[in-house]
């Protein structure tokens, strides 16, 4: 998978990310109770990216070349949270970030995560149950940069789903909402980009 | 994993429910998807959450005959499903479950069935595969009861009803052929109504007499065909 151009000068500002999850609702009904039923188990995210007043032509390049390598929404890719881009974001913890799914037999697993701070905040579940010190946390040796986690003393059995906690950067597989997207050209040398992309399962 | 029951009866009134959908296409190699944003494991499958949508089955229902499903991730299924010679398409049977999940902890904690029916028309769009799901039973496809009376063995040669055991590959179905297997023996299963005229004779009534009529093939045996109803005038001496 590909990865969203990942340098500290693309940081964008304003970066606009937003939560989400599917909830089928019911109702309201006559007495304004509502029924609800989850469609989704773990929150997805989208994110609105704009380069804006001091993008330079060289970020500007990376962006459209990464735009028409993916050919608009076609491709999917993964993209690092930006707001942990120096791997101290403000004090956000990621909780219950799915990982996947155990076979009974599979014992490593790429997480959400890309360099994850390496401090008590840095956990792994199996339906729930700490799992962390049952095998080891490994930075940024995953696909696509991913963290990576080898059970050693525990095999996750079939049907068991495991999430993780950390602190530090979040990965989405993600892709551009729209087939095509705006570049302003302002004098000095200056570009204004705004893009949109989804997280999707 | 608890019984339905126990589950209705912990959950019963819950303002909070997760209820995704287990979709099975029995295929060959049967496919096993869930409409859920991870795999779940239930039945003793592991179901994926593939690029699925379900349309059609109301939340709790489970009288419906038909549905439709929209699949994104479509080769393995076309290529499962053989549209080149259109077997496989009607009558490959799809499973619909619903997979209660604790509303809490989303653990798997019962199933019950919710569909059970038969691709009916499979639709190719250019940005999914659509699958129309029929009846289960489909009547319209239903051969009726029939009793076919002729003059001809109906058995397929050589099958249970037919006894013949012996080298002979083939037979003519008439009574005449059967007398030549195991020397005659073989007659008293013939499956046909030896007295009636051989196949193709068509017996018309006419100018107040049973006649022959023209796409009388083989028959010659007399004015009339054995055991066609007297003429009217005639019975009506008796």
């Amino acid at each position: 998978m590909s990865l969203f151009p990942d340098n500290p000068s693309l940081a964008a500002d304003p970066y606009v990310w937003r939560p989400r999850f599917k909830t089928f609702v019911a109702g309201p009904f006559d007495n304004e109770n509502i029924v609800t039923r989850a469609g989704i188990q773990f929150g997805l995210h989208s994110a609105t990216i704009r380069y804006y007043q001091k993008t330079y032509a060289a970020v500007a390049k990376a962006v459209y070349e990464f735009f028409m390598a993916r050919r608009g929404r076609y491709d999917s890719f993964a993209f690092y949270d930006l707001q942990g881009w120096d791997n101290s974001p403000a004090g956000i913890i990621w909780t219950n970030c799915y990982v996947g799914v155990g076979n009974a037999s599979t014992l490593v697993f790429d997480l959400t995560a890309h360099n994850a701070n390496a401090d008590a905040n840095r956990k792994i579940y199996c339906d729930g149950v700490d799992k962390t010190a049952n095998g080891s946390w490994a930075q940024g040796t995953g696909a696509d940069g991913r963290d990576r986690f080898t059970f050693s003393t525990y095999t996750p059995t079939a049907g068991q789903v495991i999430t993780c906690d950390f602190l530090g950067r979040r990965v989405w597989k993600s892709c551009f909402t729209t087939d095509g997207f705006d570049i302003a050209v302002h004098d000095s040398d200056f570009y204004e980009i705004t893009v949109d992309l989804i997280e999707i399962p | 994993m608890p019984s339905l029951p126990a589950y209705v009866t912990a959950h019963a009134g819950d303002a909070q429910q997760c209820v995704p959908l287990l979709v099975e296409l029995l295929t060959g190699t049967p496919f096993r998807w869930t409409t859920f944003d991870r795999p779940i494991y239930a039945n003793s499958h592991m179901w994926t959450n593939a690029a699925i949508k379900v349309e059609g089955l109301s939340l709790n229902s489970y009288d419906a005959t038909e549905c439709q499903l929209t699949l994104g991730d479509q080769s393995d299924v076309l290529a499962a499903l053989d549209l080149s010679t259109t077997k496989g398409i009607s009558g490959t049977v799809v499973n619909i479950w619903e997979c209660w999940l604790n509303p809490v902890t989303f653990a798997v904690e019962a199933t019950v069935k919710k569909f059970r029916g038969r691709i009916a028309l499979v639709s190719i769009a250019k940005d999914a595969v659509k699958l129309s799901i029929g009846p289960y039973v489909n009547l319209a496809r239903k051969p009726l009861p029939r009793w076919t009376v002729s003059a001809n063995c109906p058995y397929t040669f050589k099958d249970g009803r037919c006894g013949y055991g012996g080298a002979d590959v083939t037979c003519l179905k008439t009574w005449d052929d059967c007398g030549a297997r195991n020397g005659g023996s073989n007659q008293v299963r013939f499956g046909g109504f030896r007295n009636l005229p051989p196949d193709g004779t068509k017996i018309v009534w006419k100018n107040g007499d049973w006649v022959l009529g023209s796409s009388q093939r083989t028959w010659s045996g007399g004015s009339r065909p054995p055991n066609a109803p007297p003429p009217r005038s005639t019975r009506g001496r008796r």
